[in-house]
């Protein structure tokens, strides 16, 4: 079996949160997840700064982002990761419940490395999911840099 | 003076006296040659018996031989003064005695023939002397006739020169005369025409005199005035008419000028058209115009003008020249109509016209905001609406498989319907999502190959109608110019619908056909004969959320057919349904064909 790679959430609605677990907990995938309940927090841990300061464990194999969070929005997280020399490799799948051409465009602009508009229907969110996660976090070779993480990240309140 | 510049009058008379004269002349000629004849005549018998008296008293002196009395005889002769010569001659033809006046030469050697002939301007001839029969000699007589002449004519000449003197003053007495009556009415003719020209007063007419020629004439002339004053009235009522002289000074103002102006007549009579010009005409188009009719043509244009009282009038102006037969024009007649409201309502309509532009672009501004926030709406409602959703089918699916076991059916079923109404909820919001989009997202149009677009969209129905048995009919389809996405969502709704409609037959015959149209361009038709529709309804189906149909009979979110006719419309063409219940529908659309690339060869 490939080693299993850490994600991270990027998402403000905790039942989201939970039903994303839940898909990735029936995969076994769940224990690698870091939940960021804000743009902001999503951008402290990837800089290990904040809460997350002094952190060691590398960046994350895949971060799973939210469109729409408060304080700073997943695309400002995006255009961030993708400026930075250090953050730039490491794929960005977009989680979210929007379907509009404006947000896809701009997210594919931005350098985002898939777009994955979460179904209505939980069986085939459960499967959008678990591709998505078995994809990333399993068969994905990630770039150099990127490390195993236990699950003692923060997660939402 | 020639003859054709000379009064009337003087022709007249000279007439009548010519007339006279020639009259005159021919008869006196044929009098004077009638008796010129007469006179030669009168004269020759004149000498013939002068002849015979002067031989009778010369019988004697030949029968005797007595030259002496002979002579005698002959010298009597003297008393007639036009005898320039006379002789005897005796039986045997010798020269007997002579008049004693002419000298032997002028005398003939021998007696002639008897009787008198003219010579020359003198008469002469021979006259036998008789005793009983018996001839004694001959007498010769000669007298210079171009003196009786002379004495003659000098006479008749005198006469005829009284006579004609006398005739010609009274010719030309009578010719006086009627001169007065033929000249007068022309005369007053004229001062009329002269009065008409001077004043403009076509108002005034000739009086006619007589009923002759000139009558007729005063009465045509008085018919033209009378033609001539209809046609101003009638000018006058509709128009503003200004008369100059070459100069530009007003000659001639009608009222209607003089009402828009608000100036009295006097006070414009005599200036130039400077007194109503508002200034408003820039020096070179004055300049145009005055370069325009002095050189003989005619011009046309407005003005803005002002009244007395300083307000502005505006007439449309046409200004003719009226050129002397050397071409230089000596009066310029304007003729204006008042066209103050046409203006007015102009620059009304102008201030309307801004400001429906301005209201335009207010307008646009308010519906670009308006848009946005429609934008922004449906961002929202995509985003946040679908996310409740997915958490009440989520949980209701963690908690499905929380209870997998110890749940009821009755359970089990409420927890169904929580979790298909949350999908059908999620549908309709995709379903209005994809309408709004279609409203507003650009069209980017290509060429579009539609049979290939059916086939495909066909295949991809294959799935849902397994088992079905579908007649497919389609006919040759064009290449059409519009945008692909949109117009795969006609077809696929359209044939979809077909689908679903006719999935209760057990043969489903689907027709697709195309024709062209001459005003709506390509013409397709989808063709069922599957459940149908009322007519009474077809308004209905191209509305949002407007559903024939339960959705137990047949799902839908009644969005598809207002999608249709949204993308359709978008494309510049129409739609329409036709359809009978349980008889099938046929739905049809138009494309226009200006953007059409041609048919494909099939």
């Amino acid at each position: 079996m490939s080693q299993i790679h850490s994600i991270l959430l990027a998402e403000d609605n905790p039942h989201d949160v939970e039903l994303t677990l839940a898909a990735l907990g029936m995969h076994h995938l769940a224990n690698q997840i870091i939940v960021a309940p804000d743009g902001a927090e999503t951008l402290d841990y990837l800089y290990c700064r904040g809460k997350y300061q002094g952190r060691s464990d590398g960046n994350p194999a895949l971060v799973l982002l939210d469109l729409k969070m408060p304080k700073v929005d997943g695309l400002e997280v995006l255009r961030t990761m993708k400026l930075d020399p250090a953050l730039q490799p490491v794929p960005v799948v977009m989680l979210t419940s929007s379907r509009e051409e404006q947000d896809l465009v701009r997210s594919y602009r931005l350098g985002v490395n898939a777009y994955v508009v979460k179904p209505v229907d939980f069986q085939a969110f459960v499967d959008a999911v678990r591709q998505v996660g078995i994809f990333w976090a399993m068969h994905n070779q990630p770039p150099p840099g990127s490390g195993t993480t236990n699950p003692r990240a923060a997660q939402s309140p | 003076m020639p003859l054709r510049n000379t009064p009337i009058r003087r022709k007249l008379v000279l007439v009548i006296l010519l007339t006279c004269l020639t009259v005159m002349l021919l008869m006196r000629g044929a009098f004077f040659t009638y008796e010129y004849h007469t006179f030669r005549e009168e004269t020759q018998r004149e000498l013939a018996t002068l002849g015979r008296i002067v031989a009778a008293n010369s019988t004697a002196a030949l029968a005797f031989q007595n030259q002496d009395d002979a002579t005698e005889v002959l010298a009597a002769l003297r008393a007639e003064r036009h005898v320039t010569a006379a002789a005897l001659y005796d039986g045997s033809g010798r020269l007997f005695a002579r008049f004693p006046a002419a000298s032997a030469d002028a005398l003939p050697p021998a007696p002639g023939s008897d009787g008198y002939i003219f010579v020359g301007s003198r008469l002469a001839g021979f006259e036998p002397v008789l005793q009983k029969e018996r001839r004694l000699g001959t007498l010769y007589l000669q007298v210079d006739t171009g003196a009786i002449m002379s004495e003659w004519l000098w006479g008749t000449f005198r006469i005829g020169l009284a006579v004609m003197a006398v005739v010609l003053l009274v010719a030309y007495g009578i010719s006086r005369l009627f001169e007065r009556q033929i000249s007068q009415p022309i005369l007053a003719l004229v001062e009329v025409a002269q009065a008409v020209t001077a004043r403009r007063d076509y108002s005034v007419r000739a009086k006619r005199l007589s009923n002759d020629e000139i009558g007729l004439l005063t009465t045509a002339f008085n018919q033209l005035l009378v033609q001539i004053h209809a046609q101003k009235t009638a000018l006058d009522e509709h128009s503003i008419v200004g008369i100059t002289d070459a100069g530009g000074i007003l000659t001639y103002v009608n009222d209607k000028f003089c009402a828009i102006s608000r100036y009295p007549r006097e006070e414009l009579l005599g200036h130039d058209h400077r007194r109503v010009s508002s200034g408003s005409h820039t020096k070179e188009s004055i300049r145009d115009l005055w370069s325009t009719i002095t050189q003989g043509r005619v011009w046309h244009g407005e003005f803005r003008n002002r009244t007395k009282d300083g307000a502005i009038y505006w007439i449309d102006t046409t200004i003719v020249p009226f050129l002397l037969p050397d071409g230089q024009p000596y009066e310029f007649v304007a003729i204006s109509a008042d066209i103050t409201v046409q203006k007015q309502a102009q620059a009304e309509i102008l201030k309307l016209n801004q400001e429906l532009e301005h209201r335009v672009v207010e307008r646009t501004a308010e519906l670009e905001v308006a848009n946005r926030e429609l934008e922004a709406f449906s961002y929202s409602v995509s985003h946040d609406l679908r996310a409740p959703l997915r958490h009440i089918d989520g949980f209701a699916q963690l908690l499905g498989n929380r209870l997998n076991g110890v749940m009821d059916d009755t359970s089990r079923r409420y927890l169904d319907t929580v979790t298909g109404s949350a999908k059908r909820l999620g549908v309709l919001i995709d379903d209005l999502l994809v309408f709004s989009r279609m409203g507003r997202s650009e069209m980017r149009r290509s060429e579009v190959d539609t049979r290939q677009m059916i086939d495909e969209i066909v295949a991809e129905f294959q799935q849902e109608t397994q088992g079905r048995k579908i007649e497919w009919s389609i006919e040759p389809l064009p290449i059409v110019h519009g945008d692909p996405p949109m117009l795969r969502q006609v077809w696929a709704n359209l044939i979809g619908n077909a689908l679903k409609y006719s999935r209760r037959r057990e043969l489903a015959r689907i027709s697709i056909t195309h024709r062209l149209d001459p005003a709506d361009g390509h013409v397709f038709a989808v063709q069922d004969n599957g459940a149908g529709f009322q007519m009474e309804y077809a308004a209905k189906l191209f509305g949002v959320f407007q559903r024939l149909h339960h959705t137990n009979d047949f799902e839908g979110t009644g969005i598809g057919l207002a999608n249709v006719r949204r993308i359709v419309e978008r494309h510049g063409g129409k739609v329409w349904a036709v359809g009978r219940p349980d008889e099938g529908a046929t739905f049809s659309f138009s494309l226009p064909t200006a953007h059409v690339t041609g048919l494909p060869v099939l």
